[in-house]
């Protein structure tokens, strides 16, 4: 019966609170969709999916405290579906096709270059330098989201770290 | 500059911002909403506990024999092709190509798009039809689209498929579609490797597909598997591909667009 009531409790809460609760997570979840897929309609489709799906399994969060990492967590397992099923996505636009107009600043060879390898990166070690680099995340808190320890977390992103930049010093990329 | 700021500059790059997102997922999570409490309103979780447990055993077991078929059709699917008869094959493979010549510096003559009432937006005028490509994966060796083709066969017949890049007159590698059942084979000569989302993908420089009337359905509708292939541009090509699809009694040609959305405009 206490299941049920708290169904009842979360399912009852109103729209309201789900802004409360999840409105402040949607522009790093965002961030994190398009650090992950470099694809920004599909990354606000991935957050829009991963804001129903936490909606829906919010009663299984013990500790509302982890909401953060585990949402992340959601959009980051989202971003993987969504690159596998990536072009059956596209199927009513039917087209191989530039997904943006690429602008003069685009054509810079850095950025290029650090986007491609980027997505070079596994799924898995592009979450964790995306999540310690371009969402300022603690490593402790990276190991929430990947559900790993925070031993685990530091080894992944070192790896990934070398994987990205052989050419530098873990130290110094870590600066 | 540090490889922070390295990294958040060509993820900015590729992620405008979006200010009204807040409102659009708080208006989608909320259309869910009464369906979602319409459903969870009822007490079938408790008066069908047992029957469900009965269900879910059923499921395990209808999921388990499920998994030994789909890997037995993975199997054969990877396999050989047995029904492809070499000496069709080989005919097929002595006809020219007949790509468009693209002079140095011209525009790249991409094939149309046309509206299929069935199919939607197509490349071809049939009776086959590119419906779809994708930018997927970027591996050590080249850049990967999957493309997905539908032939509405007049004759039997095998159908080649064979790439280049019409600038540089480079071939396109083809691989096997590696995350699920695919009719079109990779085949022909091995060019190489190359390692994507931990996967191993073999290149080839040709694939094939039988036709409907000798391609296994995979399931007892009749259905057929999806024609996906593997197109893979090596680095330093310009994207502007031809496919040569060769068929009993024709020859299609495409050009299409290859390049990942990443890459510098031409």
């Amino acid at each position: 019966m206490e299941r049920l009531g708290n169904v009842v409790i979360v399912q009852s809460e109103s729209e309201q609170s789900f802004a409360e609760l999840f409105a402040p997570l949607v522009q790093p979840a965002y961030r994190l969709a398009c650090a992950m897929l470099h694809d920004a309609s599909a990354a606000e489709d991935i957050v829009q999916e991963a804001s129903l799906i936490a909606w829906r399994k919010l009663r299984n969060l013990d500790d509302r405290s982890h909401l953060r990492s585990w949402f992340l967590g959601i959009v980051a397992n989202e971003c993987r579906n969504a690159r596998r099923r990536g072009w059956q996505r596209h199927v009513s636009i039917g087209l191989p096709s530039r997904l943006s107009v690429v602008s003069a600043e685009d054509r810079s060879v850095s950025r290029e270059d650090t986007r491609r390898a980027l997505m070079r990166l596994s799924h898995e070690d592009r979450l964790v330098v995306s999540l310690y680099f371009y969402l300022d995340m603690p490593v402790s808190e990276i190991a929430s989201v990947i559900r790993a320890t925070e031993a685990a977390a530091r080894a992944r992103l070192y790896r990934a770290i070398r994987r990205l930049r052989p050419d530098l010093a873990v130290e110094e990329a870590l600066r | 500059m540090s490889l922070r700021t390295e990294i958040r500059s060509a993820i900015d790059q590729v992620s405008p911002p979006a200010p009204t997102l807040e409102t659009k997922v708080i208006a989608y999570v909320a259309a869910e909403e009464p369906k979602r409490r319409r459903l969870s309103g009822r007490r079938q979780g408790r008066v069908f506990r047992a029957p469900l447990a009965l269900v879910a055993a059923v499921l395990l077991v209808a999921l388990v024999g499920g998994l030994i078929l789909a890997g037995r059709y993975w199997r054969e699917l990877n396999s050989p092709p047995q029904t492809i008869s070499l000496t069709e094959l080989r005919g097929l493979e002595g006809r020219p190509l007949a790509f468009p010549a693209v002079p140095p510096g011209a525009t790249c003559p991409f094939t149309p798009s046309t509206v299929d009432p069935n199919l939607g937006f197509v490349i071809g005028s049939g009776p086959l039809y590119l419906t779809n490509g994708d930018w997927l994966l970027i591996g050590q060796q080249a850049e990967w689209m999957a493309v997905t083709f539908n032939y509405q066969a007049v004759k039997p017949g095998l159908v080649l498929i064979r790439a280049r890049d019409l600038k540089t007159n480079q071939t396109v590698a083809f691989a096997q579609y590696p995350f699920g059942p695919s009719g079109v084979i990779a085949t022909g000569q091995v060019t190489g490797s190359d390692h994507v989302e931990e996967r191993s993908l073999e290149m080839r420089s040709e694939a094939v597909a039988r036709d409907p009337w000798h391609t296994q359905p995979i399931n007892k509708q009749g259905e057929l598997p999806y024609l996906k292939a593997m197109l893979g541009s090596r680095k330093g090509v310009s994207g502007c591909v031809g496919l040569q699809f060769d068929v009993p009694g024709f020859i299609q040609n495409l050009v299409i667009d290859l390049r990942s959305p990443s890459a510098p405009g031409q």
